[in-house]
């Protein structure tokens, strides 16, 4: 009954408003529980469609707009709060994708592509469309990465706060005991029994993290490597541009490199039991991304 | 002293100090209550200061002539001084309350009157037979009636210094009793600045003997350019139906404009404390302010410091700016804020604060009563967690902990939800709340849009659920006026019915609602794009996937165009997009000719510079591609002549046997 594309459309009716409402009407409209509703939520930022801040508790819809694929595919994505007819009757050259959901996950919302044969194609029916027409935004993505660093000071959790400590052989958080000087290293702990939040320590000074770039803040250089893994079935340097981006489960990618990622086919990455797979990576991109997060690339 | 009198003595005192204080010497008195002024009235009352219905209903005389022991109480106190008004507010203001709950004009017959009331007074026992409060009530009025007439007979004798009279009622059979609270109900204070206007302009003048009906005909004529009067107000005067309490009210209002000091009342802002879930934070609490008829904006002042107000047209509430009052500070410090046209107090004190969802809020608002199937978030302090808990255990509710919000020592408990009229009515009546005076149909969830400007509109295909009261035997709930099936207490789906876009009604006999649909599809503008980011330059070309593209020479050499497969995520990600379309190559700058072989078609031939022949020595597979070319004339085409000086040269430079005889 829930109909994902039909939620983007009011969210781009509504503009921008508060993460609460947003998550108590999807969790009306899916009937899924907290848990699927907010992974739905986190991806709405990596599909271009809106921007998301757990922070401020506020999300604000995308403009729609149009953004050429990296690898000269000579494909377009359509970002952002898309028409909804536009998806219930795709026009000649646009190609719709839905997300049938498993195992009680929100189904995602529809990918849709322009497939153009002309710049001036592109633009026209751009034009039609109502939709802006911006750069590759995997591309412009991943020229803005910059490397991880340590966040701003921050007065940190208070004394009597449970914390647990990143552990960088499990790559997983862990319990410690209540000490009065936490040793370096990245944290977790929760106010007022809600969501999580996050800080490094470092020199006795606490310093704000996001969670996954605090993990890569982390991790031992030589550890948790990315992997890219380019398409086999290509024989020519155009297509071999492209490949799969592996990453560990334990180490998903930042939001933004993972938009980074998406953006290269609007596609969600494929979950493995022990990987995130990111289709259509261009060789360079996947670099970028790994050195900005001070990861080695492996390649086959 | 009994509860039930603590709290009419309460209330006989508020009333007397908002609508009956010196402050309104020589202002015309309009004794307005509503459901809204009369929730505010009662915020920051003391604890166990039960709501104006609850508490004069315990007065009355239930089981006989109603009204009786208020009535002997004005008798006692015509033997006073009679310096304060007399004992008999809380029971004309519930009459007022009942008078405002009749919200149409069609309404205004005094069956509907009498039922409103005992919604209003929530009487003590039970009936198996329907209509008998209303009888009673109906029965016993001819004392309230006479009430009105004491309470005139005092603002007259106390000469205008603590208001001038406004009682009056109508001189027809059907609404004589009644129109004395119904004339209080018609006329806001807001529109008094507009009729002070319009009085000093009639031509029937500042007179309490105008002629009503030219009053009236006058007022229709002035008003119908402007649009300064009160939605009441103005739907009084379109249909006429409350001509015969108008006609008097005016009357009695236009001589009362005679009197100078002509300040406008202030009017009561409703401050209510909201609460929004935020998922790293924890509940926050913040204000919600409904807006208030004609008054778009003010500036309040407390303490040394002041916030403003503002809503632009139509907008539902006020957004807040400056010095915001911290809600945490006003849970224990209270607040006394004063504006030009509003004011907004918030007594300090309070133990327990029922919120409900209120959809124009986005979050949880304040309330004072509670309501059967609805959720509710309790926020307590210590002594009202002792409360809580006492009566939760009582009433065999289950309970939980509460957990901690961002202002200090007060806790939450969220999503209460009652599902027994008994069960709420004693949990209601111990925390000093009330309970809804009937349990109504109420909308859940819904992509819900206009929010700023509108209470229930919603997208089509996001129709919210309706969440049923229990229903009487035989009585059906209409969607549209179409039976709407489904259980009580449980959300009944919306969606999937097919509803058009517009207005729909969702109709019970304690109440209805409306909700609005409008499509998702919308149009869309043809916007205007930059070109600039995405350009089409001389540089490059598309070409399809899977065939032979060359770039040839000036020497007539070629440079092979890497045209791979289309990408493996297309068809492994089972994406839909279409084997065969064009990719883009890059145009090397010595690059004359793009052709590309098409098996059983023609050869496609571009010319893309004018760079004259100068073939060199080809090579092998050199020759091989043009023994493909040399017989393609490309007759027709813009091209054909510098296309024929290359097949020319080419030729010189192939000597083979074959290609020459031909």
């Amino acid at each position: 009954m829930f109909d994902p594309d039909l939620a983007i459309a009011w969210m781009g009716r509504e503009k921008s408003r508060r993460l609460a409402n947003l998550r108590r009407t999807i969790t009306w409209a899916s009937g899924a529980t907290d848990y699927a509703v907010s992974a739905w939520i986190n991806m709405l930022q990596p599909l271009g469609i809106a921007d998301v801040n757990w922070e401020s508790g506020d999300w604000s819809a995308r403009p729609f707009a149009v953004t050429a694929l990296p690898g000269r595919t000579n494909v377009a994505l359509l970002t952002g709060s898309r028409p909804l007819s536009l998806l219930q009757h795709p026009q000649e050259g646009l190609v719709v994708r839905a997300h049938p959901s498993h195992g009680g996950q929100v189904p995602l919302p529809s990918t849709a592509w322009l497939q153009y044969s002309s710049y001036a194609h592109l633009q026209d029916t751009a034009r039609i469309l109502g939709a802006k027409v911006a750069p590759c935004a995997a591309e412009t993505l991943a020229s803005s990465l910059s490397r991880v660093k340590l966040g701003a000071p921050v007065p940190g959790p208070s004394r009597t706060t449970p914390l647990k400590r990143f552990d960088r052989r499990s790559g997983s958080f862990r319990s410690c005991a209540h000490i009065s000087r936490p040793e370096d290293g990245l944290y977790e702990y929760k106010l007022y029994g809600r969501l999580p939040r996050y800080a490094s320590r470092k020199n006795g000074q606490w310093h704000a993290a996001d969670k996954l770039e605090g993990i890569f803040l982390e991790l031992p250089l030589g550890s948790f490597p990315l992997r890219w893994v380019p398409e086999r079935r290509s024989r020519y340097s155009r297509s071999a541009d492209l490949g799969q981006l592996v990453v560990d489960h334990r180490t998903d990618l930042p939001a933004r490199y993972k938009e980074t990622a998406v953006m290269c086919t609007g596609l969600p990455p494929v979950r493995t039991k022990d990987s995130y797979n990111y289709d259509g990576v261009p060789r360079k991109i996947a670099e970028r991304i790994a050195r900005t997060l001070r990861r080695r690339l492996e390649t086959e | 002293m009994r509860s039930s009198e603590r709290s009419y003595l309460w209330w006989q005192e508020r009333l007397a100090e908002e609508f009956f204080s010196s402050e309104q010497e020589g202002k015309p008195v309009i004794f307005f209550v509503n459901k809204d002024e009369a929730e505010h009235l009662h915020s920051g009352s003391p604890d166990g200061v039960s709501d104006l219905g609850r508490t004069v209903s315990a007065v009355l005389s239930w089981q006989s002539d109603v009204f009786e022991p208020v009535v002997r109480r004005v008798e006692r106190w015509k033997g006073t001084a009679r310096n304060d008004p007399p004992p008999c507010l809380p029971l004309l203001a519930a009459t007022v309350l009942a008078a405002s709950e009749m919200r149409r004009s069609a309404d205004a017959r005094s069956h509907n009157y009498y039922k409103r009331l005992a919604e209003v007074l929530l009487p003590l026992y039970s009936s198996s037979r329907s209509g008998d409060h209303t009888d009673l009530l109906r029965n016993s009025y001819l004392k309230v009636a006479d009430l009105w007439q004491v309470l005139d007979q005092w603002l007259i004798s106390s000469s205008g210094m603590r208001g001038v009279s406004t009682i009056r009622t109508a001189q027809t059979q059907q609404r004589r009793r009644i129109g004395y609270a119904q004339s209080q109900v018609l006329v806001r204070s807001s529109d008094l600045e507009g009729l002070s206007d319009f009085f000093q302009k009639s031509s029937a003048g500042l007179s309490a003997s105008a002629d009503p009906a030219e009053l009236l005909g006058e007022l229709r004529a002035w008003s119908s350019a402007k649009y300064v009067f009160s939605a009441r107000l103005r739907e009084a005067l379109r249909t006429g139906q409350d001509d015969d309490v108008l006609g008097p009210l005016l009357t009695a209002l236009a001589g009362a404009a005679k009197h100078p000091p002509a300040r406008v009342s202030s009017r009561r802002l409703a401050l209510l404390l909201a609460a929004e879930e935020d998922l790293i934070e924890g509940l926050q609490l913040r204000w919600h302010a409904p807006v208030l008829e004609s008054i778009p904006e003010d500036v309040l002042r407390y303490g040394s410091t002041e916030f403003t107000i503002s809503a632009p047209v139509g907008a539902c509430s006020y957004t807040l700016s400056g010095s915001i009052p911290n809600p945490g500070e006003v849970l224990s410090r209270g607040l006394e804020a004063h504006g030009v046209r509003v004011s907004a107090r918030i007594n300090p004190g309070r133990h327990v604060i029922a919120m409900c969802e209120d959809s124009v809020a986005g979050g949880w608002v304040e309330t004072r009563e509670l309501a059967l199937f609805e959720p509710h978030l309790l926020l307590v302090d210590a002594t009202g967690e002792r409360n809580v808990r006492a009566v939760a255990e009582q009433a065999g509710l289950s309970w939980y902990t509460p957990e901690e919000i961002s202002v200090e020592g007060w806790l939450a408990f969220p999503e209460v939800t009652i599902d027994d009229a008994g069960v709420l009515e004693q949990f209601a009546t111990a925390i000093g709340l009330s309970r809804a005076a009937s349990a109504r149909p109420r909308l859940v969830g819904g992509f819900r849009i206009r929010t700023a400007l509108s209470r229930r509109c919603y997208l089509i295909g996001g129709e919210p659920d309706v969440i049923l009261p229990p229903l009487l035997d035989e009585e059906q709930a209409l969607l549209d006026g179409s039976p709407l099936e489904g259980p009580a207490g449980e959300p009944i789906a919306l969606r999937g019915r097919g509803l058009a876009a517009g207005e729909h009604q969702i109709e019970t006999s304690g109440g209805g609602l409306r909700f609005f649909l409008e499509p998702a599809v919308e149009q869309r503008a043809h916007a205007e794009h930059p070109r600039g980011p995405v350009q089409h330059t001389a540089d490059t070309v598309f070409l399809p996937y899977g065939r032979d593209s060359r770039f040839i020479r000036a020497d007539g050499s070629f440079i092979p165009i890497h045209m791979g497969q289309e990408p493996a995520w297309w068809s492994e990600r089972s994406t839909g997009l279409q084997p065969g379309g064009p990719f883009e190559a890059q145009v090397p700058e010595e690059a004359v000719w793009l052709v590309t072989i098409r098996p059983g078609l023609p050869n496609k031939v571009t010319q893309l510079r004018s760079t004259p022949p100068a073939i060199g020595r080809l090579s092998p597979p050199m020759k091989n591609f043009w023994r493909a070319l040399v017989l393609d004339e490309q007759r027709n085409t813009p091209h054909y002549r510098l296309w024929k000086k290359y097949r020319e040269a080419v030729l010189t430079r192939m000597p083979e046997q074959g290609v020459r005889d031909v």
